[in-house]
């Protein structure tokens, strides 16, 4: 009996142990959680790509540390600097009214790093100040053109591909004032036979007379330490890009529109003068005088064919070009746009897609002549520059 | 005589009158060439559930006189004046920052911001691809796909048990098979990279 009492007693016990044993072994998965990853640290995006106006992100810092946040330059700002455990802030960047630029915000916990890449956009329109005079460039989106090739003109050259890269282009040409401001002396003034031909000394006119060694040399020298950039002459190709309007290009047949009296100082309107610049209408992309008032010199050596090799008597035309910098070598640098002096009637100077070239020294056809009359006195230049 | 007074105190009076008109002069209120306007200049939704902190650097004030003065709101309610405010969002918070210009000019109404449902949040992950499968298993064989690793980067794999302890580990350079040698129960698996991380519930049988 005592046996039996006992043995009833412990029974129910054993039972509920091993009901309690099992329900613990068979089914684990619904009473665990997964191990907390110490030392996790993950971001909503890796990179960000800001438009050049003030701008601003939201990011998601995903870790179970205490995290701290640092941005790599001045115009990047953070909402927070530091946190602990999942945390959204802002990445915020100043409007930029220079070229596009990059930075990243560091994120770290105590053994972990992430960076996120930002990315600003540059201005399409920056106004330098340069020893008190302001400069405009435009941005020119890069895109693909078909160069050359119109109006079946065969010293236009053959028509053919290019891709050509963002770069910033100066709004108007090279004026008087910036040319001796930034040389001290106009290129007139070693000129002695130039006496008498004032009207061409206008502080806003664009500069001429200038010939292709003396812009390259000597004010590009100049300038560009005065602004720290890397300033060039344009290639023929985005000379030509540009003028056409870039990736709004419609077809026109001058810089703006197809009647050139809306857009150029030619041999008909412009009184046998250079004008201020920027008094006519700009083309497509905010660009004054690209046809017309002064010719201008690109940093290409001039080849009809623009160096495409020639086999079995046929010109081998590339597919396309990568931001073609012209031929190699040559006798005369490539000047485009037309001028002042340029007569509609007799011929096509003025059109975006016609080609000239002068000699680099500036002399040509009319060397031995009184220089003032050399061909370069109608041919100026602005500036380009990519960063 | 008595008419004679009468008269002689109306013109009296009227001289009175017109001499010293009182003229009021009233200033228009202030008011700012353009109207102002604040832009929200982030698009992303703000999540719910975890420490948001926002800033002015996220918004753009437009017309209206400078100096302003921001005021952070959530569900109608002040939560900060400063230029930051710190806060957790509940799903269907309404939050609001309130801009007011010199001239006592606000804008407020174009900056109500949604908060995205908790939920969502944690749909996010950062397995970055990463696949661990089959999670019942019997041939004591477990396959990892990884995405692709940066040059020298390894993916640690390792077994945790259920009270946490760490069973074996590997270190694999590319998606891949791993034999193991553990007891039948449940595990799980953390698969580890430089950017992403993955955990996964097994059974071996």
């Amino acid at each position: 009996m005592k046996s039996v009492f006992r043995k009833t007693r412990i029974a129910p016990i054993l039972l509920l142990l091993s009901v309690l044993y099992l329900f613990h072994s068979c089914d684990p998965i619904n009473t665990d959680k997964p191990p907390v990853l110490v030392d996790s640290l993950g971001t909503s995006i890796s990179s960000v790509e800001f438009a050049s106006y003030k701008d601003a992100c939201l990011v998601i810092v995903r870790t179970n540390e205490s995290w701290t946040a640092t941005a790599s330059a001045n115009w990047i700002s953070l909402s927070a600097n530091s946190g602990k455990g999942n945390t959204a802030f802002l990445i915020g960047s100043n409007e930029n009214q220079e070229f596009k630029r990059e930075g990243k915000v560091t994120i770290n916990t105590g053994k972990k790093s992430k960076e996120i890449k930002i990315v600003q956009d540059g201005t399409s329109r920056m106004v330098l100040n340069i020893l008190g005079i302001n400069i405009a460039l435009r941005k020119i989106e890069g895109g693909v053109f078909t160069m050359s090739g119109s109006d079946n003109i065969s010293y236009y050259g053959v028509a053919h591909q290019v891709t050509l890269s963002d770069f910033y282009i100066m709004e108007t040409e090279v004026t008087n004032q910036l040319w001796k401001t930034v040389m001290k002396t106009l290129p007139y003034d070693t000129i002695p036979e130039f006496t008498g031909h004032s009207q061409h000394l206008k502080p806003f006119q664009a500069v001429s007379a200038t010939n292709w060694n003396d812009v390259n040399g000597k004010f590009l020298t100049a300038f560009n330490q005065i602004t720290a950039k890397t300033f060039k002459l344009p290639t023929e190709a985005q000379w030509e890009y540009a003028a056409c309007g870039g990736k709004y290009y419609q077809g026109k047949k001058y810089a703006g529109s197809d009647k050139l009296d809306d857009v150029a100082w030619y041999y008909s309107n412009s009184g046998g003068e250079k004008h201020d610049v920027g008094d006519k209408n700009p083309n497509e992309l905010g660009l004054y005088d690209m046809s017309g008032n002064v010719s201008e010199w690109c940093s290409d050596w001039y080849d009809q064919n623009f160096g495409f090799p020639i086999q079995n008597n046929t010109l081998i035309v590339p597919a396309n070009q990568n931001d073609p910098i012209g031929p190699s070598t040559g006798t005369k640098k490539v000047v485009r746009g037309g001028s002042y002096v340029s007569e509609l009637m007799f011929s096509t100077d003025c059109n975006v897609k016609d080609r000239r070239s002068i000699k680099p020294n500036g002399y040509d056809m009319y060397e031995g002549n009184p220089r003032v009359f050399f061909m370069c006195k109608n041919t100026g230049f602005r500036l380009v520059v990519t960063q | 005589m008595k008419k004679a007074i009468l008269y002689i105190s109306l013109i009296f009076v009227t001289i009175q009158t017109g001499i010293s008109q009182t003229i009021v002069k009233m200033n228009l209120p202030q008011q700012a060439k353009e109207s102002l306007k604040v832009v929200v200049l982030f698009d992303e939704e703000i999540p719910g559930g975890m420490t948001v902190v926002l800033g002015l650097m996220g918004y753009q004030v437009n017309g209206g006189t400078a100096p302003y003065s921001f005021e952070w709101y959530q569900n109608g309610k002040l939560i900060g004046k400063e230029d930051v405010v710190s806060l957790i969002p509940a799903n269907g918070d309404q939050l609001t920052i309130k801009v007011t210009d010199k001239n006592r000019c606000f804008s407020q109404s174009s900056v109500r911001m949604k908060v995205k449902s908790v939920l969502e949040n944690e749909k996010e992950d950062f397995s970055g691809g990463i696949k661990i499968y089959p999670t019942l298993i019997s041939d004591r064989k477990i396959h990892i796909s990884l995405p692709k690793l940066k040059v020298n980067e390894t993916a640690l794999v390792r077994f945790i048990d259920m009270s946490g302890k760490v069973k074996t580990s590997n270190s694999i350079l590319e998606s891949q098979a791993i034999n193991f040698e553990l007891p039948s129960g449940s595990y799980f698996i953390s698969v580890v990279t430089d950017e992403f991380h993955k955990v996964e519930k097994i059974v071996v049988q």
